[in-house]
């Protein structure tokens, strides 16, 4: 059966908001969980809390659909955190003494609470501008440079805990 | 002597408080988000300070260490699933559904209290109907009165109260 235009209109919408979003969002929510399957399953439930919610939606810019998938995302993410830690106790993965600075810096970052992982990971990882990560976070720009010079303050802590720096 | 030590006093409470100020304004300055005004008095301050030098180096060397990790970090998977585009796309289009399917336990329990109550109301509706006298329909009623049965006919006890 053919299906009615309207419907169509409504898919033709949906593909184009999740091509043009997917990449960032899953790379996203994998530096927060740090495994794909569960980014998945983030980024799938923030596009269908966001775009469920139609009528909302339609009038928001691309701008602001953009910084309302990231906060989805973060939401979800951050929802899934408890799951990673028990998977990764359950398969006993640890991160080995032979993993590359980058990994034991990413470990640093993990360390941090959600908050300050969102403002480092937006900031460093997705090169996002203060302005940008003030509207996903709906913090004002001010806030956000303190979280962030003190976000940072922590990792260089603890990578000079763990003789990096 | 005393005017000397609270100059001293004053400069060195002053340097701290402008150091504090300029800490905060460290990491927008190495991420090139301070105006050129503010971003020239941190300069200056980093010229003369040690401290704020090795501080500044500190986030540098933390910064450029993070951006390592985000070069070493695989790039595949950035693509959802066809199941699970499937499944957006079809809660875009029907989002009543999609809202029931995600609160199924409050959907149940909702249509569970509504049909318990349909059933209660239409077996009342039935006893009601089926076994209770009907309002105004004539009934026939008898008394036993001293050992004599008296049969009144026709007789409406609802409408007259009774013989």
């Amino acid at each position: 059966m053919r299906k009615n235009s309207h419907c169509e209109y409504a898919e033709k919408d949906a593909e184009k908001i999740i091509t043009g979003h997917e990449g960032p969002l899953l790379r996203y929510a994998m530096r927060i969980l740090g495994d794909s399957s569960l980014a998945q399953n983030a980024v799938e439930s923030a596009f269908i809390m966001v775009l469920s919610r139609r009528k909302r939606q339609a009038g928001l810019s691309r701008d602001d659909l953009t910084a309302e998938l990231y906060r989805a995302v973060h939401g979800a993410a951050v929802a899934l955190i408890p799951l990673r830690k028990r998977l990764q106790e359950k398969a006993n993965v640890s991160f080995p003494v032979t993993a590359d600075e980058g990994e034991r810096a990413m470990e640093a970052v993990h360390r941090l609470n959600p908050e300050e992982q969102q403002m480092v990971i937006l900031k460093i990882y997705e090169r996002m501008t203060n302005s940008e990560i003030s509207r996903i976070t709906q913090k004002d720009e001010e806030n956000v440079a303190t979280l962030l010079y003190k976000s940072v303050i922590k990792v260089a802590d603890e990578l000079k805990k763990a003789g990096l720096l | 002597m005393n005017r000397e030590k609270t100059d001293s006093q004053g400069k060195v409470e002053k340097k701290l408080v402008e150091c504090a100020d300029i800490q905060l304004l460290l990491f927008d300055y190495m991420s090139r988000e301070l105006g050129e005004g503010r971003a020239a008095i941190v300069r200056e301050h980093l010229r003369k300070c040690k401290a704020c030098q090795v501080l500044a180096s500190d986030i540098q060397a933390t910064m450029d260490l993070l951006h390592t990790a985000s070069k070493t970090e695989p790039t595949q998977g950035e693509r959802l699933t066809e199941s699970r585009r499937n499944r957006i796309v079809w809660a875009f289009t029907h989002p009543l559904l999609s809202w029931m399917h995600k609160h199924i336990l409050l959907v149940s329990i909702f249509g569970a209290a509504i049909l318990s109550i349909a059933v209660w109301f239409f077996y009342r509706f039935m006893i009601e109907s089926r076994f209770a006298p009907l309002k105004g329909e004539p009934i026939t009623v008898m008394l036993v009165d001293h050992g004599r049965t008296n049969v009144i006919q026709g007789t409406n006890i609802l409408q007259n109260g009774g013989p």
